[in-house]
């Protein structure tokens, strides 16, 4: 690229680039394309060291804090905040891959609506976009009824779900507080990751733990237990808050220096969680809580119960007869008498429910039985608590994941022709929800679609009507009350680290200036001006509270410090928390009528276990090249989705690993390689999560498949999705291709085209 | 370096913080499946014998082991991988002209090689990190412990005139590692807390038996329930 040069050339043309520098003020017009961005250097600016912004992780719902190391105006590192005290320092995987969201070569770059006649979009301004947006909500504001605006997120910083919730609220003519008995509108929250987290099962279980007031997730102090027995949960892979779990289970084995904590996994397929774990108990899917009623009733036999259990405990575990249910389970009666003794015995037992308690139609029931076996072993007096109250006198949000049955409500609305909007302020619904929920077709009735991704989705690009891209997490504000926490009163800060690429505008801010726009009640309820000033009147309250991090009564000054440390907490945890009180029995311990499937050596079915992949998440992460090039640690399969298949199976079938096969549900079918998986039942398969996208960007366009398209929408018994049931049959399609895995590199074929 | 196998949980963090601190290339799906993949870090997955439902597995870490004895070194016929004063075994990138004896020699697959330059489709190259190299095509390269980190400790430590504190330096893998299983310091001084993890009776190092004195030491599961 260089030319010959003379050394007095060099001079000439030095000297005219750098006055043409000079007078222009430096070149481009964007500051991302100059080579030293800042011709004045902001005072905290030092070329060649690296200033570090607190924010927050905004990749899945737990809500770690990050430092972002900057320099030059760009963002380059993303590491844990050491001063957060829900990860302190740490950060996963997926939060180091922050940085190819903000950078990411596919994203929007400023809003489009699209033209009807050749239903491709075109460029518009924000003025138009928000016009659009604006007529459309007044339009529904004013006509009959509720209902007619449906807002969407697969996961919503609390803040965003504060404001969504209050212009619910607003557009229903009722007061503020959304969620109150004025209006159940509320945005919903869902998307096959939270189904499989089992988040929503676990606070509602919770509720009935610790009381309608106590909302969140309980405290699960893992770092301070001595005995952990995880019930379907990958505690250091994906569940609800990996980092705060891996961090806490570095503490527990190393025992705080008494002793080495112990660590059982009960679950149908072998997880990164459970070669971790010190035993690994392998039970048949969607059966993982029997072996808590079996512990629970041999600890109550034994005598090791807790007196200080909540009265009417027992009765979860009364007529169990323990040693005929192991059998049915395939486990040894003496060895659950081992590990039960152990757990009762133990002075800080820990049983966690994990989401794949929620499989089967159960799955309620199930996390209530495992939640019974803590208070029967007196967890509730070492390890766990309910999450602390939220701070006293703020207007703080917390986002709530909505059942099953609210997402099978809403596709109803839509089908009926009576919801009018529908804002997707995240997330992707066309390949995050099953596709037998019937989303897709469930829009077409719909007048106006507007997608708030800030990346071509699946659902922005085959059915938004109206693109308003928002800037990614490292280029805007929020907090988040992170859940489950460490037991301590958390509001974490997220501020903007760098300046925004492109033409993109905050969801807050946009609906914010559209409620102004509507008026009415609407605007009463929604008064700020943006997003800033919307944050600052929520935080403000926090200055009452004497033990915590930032104690200043100026509001400027906290506002500065809560930006400057990445947050606001609780220094000590609550004193007064709620007692717990016991859970209603209710799991059969009958194995129940449609649990039977086809055994080993019996066709071509087996049920199907869906998995949250520990790099791509849900898909989310499917745009972030660095996320799939990381092998899943099980697999080590890169860049696509596989099928786990027990050897046995595997040979029955006549496949072996990277062989293609056709997978087939009562709903879908899709192609997917075989990977031959030695820590899976026969029965069974087991598939990730986060492929299968038809758009969403060059990385994730056309690449793997989604196991959304098999899941069939069975409704378990309160509501949640049953997403554990569903049979498929496996083919053969003749076909095999060399996966991309670690182990080996036998290939030898050089691929087309290169 | 030390790393505590009864805490590693096989998470991947320390793989993705080492892609993002060291610009590392990705090369995609066909390159990865023919061995091409350029990890400095990876996790193996080792299966034990039992079968379903008794299957057990354990993770264990491998980046560039830092050999006392490297085996990589005596094969470059130009001196781009060569020991530096500190004891770490360097890369030098300027010098390297691809003959790729140094991985055919390394036992642990510590080093990878530029096949092809590395692609950052625009604006991903803004996510690149300015104290590392961009490493061409042709060029080999593997873990460095972070040299970028140890030298910016190290700078700082002598500006303001005192040692360096046990822990300070953090290679980014160590940096995240939620769980604490990578532990980084100074071997040599008998008080830093790698010194006393490296003397625990659990510790070991891979492929002992070919005489590289590595410099890292693993320490192997505990386990067992004493009832």
């Amino acid at each position: 690229m260089f030319t010959e040069m003379s050394r007095r050339d060099f001079f000439k043309k030095a000297g005219v680039l750098s006055a043409a520098l000079a007078l222009s003020g430096c070149g481009g017009d964007r500051a991302e394309e100059r080579l030293v961005p800042f011709l004045r250097s902001p005072e905290e600016e030092l070329a060649g060291v690296f200033t570090q912004y607190a924010s927050l992780c905004r990749q899945c719902p737990a809500g770690c804090g990050i430092l972002v190391s900057t320099m030059g105006g760009r963002a380059h590192k993303l590491e844990g905040n050491p001063r957060h005290p829900l990860n302190q320092g740490k950060l996963c995987a997926r939060g180091q891959a922050g940085l190819q969201a903000l950078y990411n070569p596919d994203r929007l770059v400023g809003p489009q609506a699209r033209t009807g006649s050749t239903e491709s979009f075109q460029s518009i301004t924000w003025d138009d976009g928000l016009k659009r947006l604006t007529e459309a909500l007044s339009a529904a504001a004013s006509g009959p009824g509720s209902g007619a605006v449906l807002i969407y997120g697969g996961q919503l910083p609390d803040h965003t779900y504060g404001v969504a919730a209050r212009l619910l609220a607003g557009l229903d003519g009722a007061g503020s507080d959304a969620g109150s008995a004025e209006t159940d509108a509320r945005p919903l929250v869902w998307n096959l990751h939270r189904a499989l987290d089992g988040a929503g099962t676990l606070d509602a279980v919770a509720r009935e733990i610790y009381g309608s007031t106590a909302a969140g997730l309980p405290f699960f102090d893992l770092a301070s237990a001595e005995v952990v027995i995880s019930f379907s949960a990958d505690l250091f892979g994906t569940w609800l808050s990996p980092v705060y779990f891996g961090r806490a289970y570095g503490e527990m084995r190393r025992g705080r220096g008494v002793t080495r904590g112990y660590l059982a996994q009960v679950e149908p397929r072998l997880s990164a969680t459970g070669v971790s774990a010190d035993e690994w108990l392998a039970v048949p899917a969607g059966r993982e809580a029997h072996v808590a009623l079996c512990l629970g009733r041999v600890i109550l036999d034994e005598g090791l119960a807790a007196d200080s259990r909540p009265a009417g405990v027992d009765a979860v575990f009364q007529g169990v007869d323990a040693r005929g249910l192991a059998a049915e389970l395939g486990l040894s009666f003496e060895r659950l008498v081992r590990l039960a003794r152990v757990f009762g015995g133990s002075r800080a037992p820990l049983a966690i429910p994990g989401g794949g308690l929620g499989a089967a139609q159960n799955g309620a029931d199930a996390m209530r039985t495992v939640m019974a076996l803590n208070l029967l072993a007196g967890a509730h007096e070492s390890t766990l608590a309910a999450s602390p109250a939220k701070p006293a006198g703020s207007i703080l949000a917390t986002e709530t994941v909505s059942t099953f049955a609210e997402v099978a409500r809403a596709m109803d609305d839509m089908r009926s022709g009576s919801v009018d909007v529908l804002l997707v302020l995240d997330g992707d619904p066309l390949h995050d929800l099953p596709a037998s929920s019937g989303f897709a077709e469930a829009t077409a009735n719909v007048g106006l679609i507007v997608d708030f991704s800030s990346f071509p989705t699946d659902t922005g690009e085959a059915l938004a009507h109206l693109r308003l891209p928002a800037p990614t997490y490292l280029e805007t504000w929020g907090y988040h009350l992170p859940q489950p926490g460490p037991g301590l009163a958390i509001v974490g800060a997220q501020q903007p680290v760098v300046r925004q690429l492109h033409d993109t505008r905050s969801p807050v801010d946009v609906l914010l200036a559209a409620a102004k726009g509507v008026g009415g009640r609407v605007a009463e309820v929604l008064p700020w001006e943006n997003e800033v000033a919307c944050l600052k009147d929520a935080v403000d309250g926090l200055r009452e509270r004497t033990e915590a991090s930032i104690t200043t009564g100026d509001p400027e000054a906290f506002w500065a410090r809560w930006q400057q440390y990445g947050g606001w907490w609780a220094t000590q945890a609550d004193t007064e928390m709620p007692a717990p009180r016991a859970v209603r029995p209710g799991l059969a311990t009958a194995v129940p009528a449609d649990a039977g499937v086809e055994q080993a050596g019996n066709g071509s079915t087996f049920l199907l276990r869906p998995f949250v992949s520990l790099t791509l998440g849900d898909g989310r992460h499917a745009n972030q090249p660095w996320l799939h090039e990381t092998p899943d640690p099980m697999t080590s399969v890169m860049w696509d989705t596989w099928v786990e298949i027990a050897p046995s199976s595997a040979e029955r079938l006549g496949v072996s690993t990277g062989d293609i096969v056709r997978v087939t549900s009562s709903v879908g079918s899709v192609e997917a390689p075989i990977y031959v998986y030695r820590g899976i039942g026969p029965d069974v398969v087991a598939m990730p999560l986060g492929g299968g996208y038809r758009a969403y960007g060059r990385y994730a366009a056309g690449r793997g498949a989604n196991v959304g398209d098999l899941i069939e929408s069975v409704s378990g018994a309160e509501g949640e999705l049953a997403w554990g049931v569903t049979r498929v049959t496996i083919e053969p399609t003749g076909v095999s291709k060399a996966l991309a895995t670690l182990e080996g590199s036998e290939s030898t074929v050089v691929p087309e085209g290169l | 370096m030390v790393v505590d196998l009864d805490v590693c949980t096989g998470c991947q963090a320390c793989a993705v913080a080492c892609l993002a601190e060291n610009n590392v290339g990705i090369v995609g799906e066909e390159m990865a499946a023919m061995g091409r993949a350029q990890h400095w870090i990876r996790i193996e997955r080792y299966w034990d014998e039992g079968v379903y439902p008794e299957a057990r597995a354990q993770f264990v870490p491998v980046m560039c082991q830092q050999c006392d004895k490297a085996p990589c070194e005596p094969v470059c016929p130009v001196f781009a991988s060569v020991h530096s004063e500190d004891g770490l075994n360097s890369q030098v990138y300027n010098r390297c002209i691809g003959t790729r004896y140094c991985a055919h020699n390394c036992p642990y697959k510590a080093r990878v090689f530029n096949f092809f330059a590395p692609q950052f489709p625009s604006p991903l190259e803004q996510q690149l990190n300015p104290d590392v190299t961009v490493r061409s095509v042709g060029i080999m390269e593997k873990c460095t412990f972070c040299v970028q980190r140890i030298r910016r400790v190290r700078e700082r430590a002598r500006v303001e005139d005192r040692p360096i504190a046990d822990g300070e330096i953090m290679p980014a893998c160590v940096q995240t590692c939620p769980p604490g299983a990578l532990v980084f310091g100074d071997a040599a001084d008998p008080d830093s807390q790698v010194s006393r993890l490296m003397a625990s009776r659990r510790g070991f190092r891979l492929l002992e038996a070919f005489n590289t004195e590595p410099s890292v030491v693993y320490l192997k599961r505990e386990g067992g329930l004493d009832v």
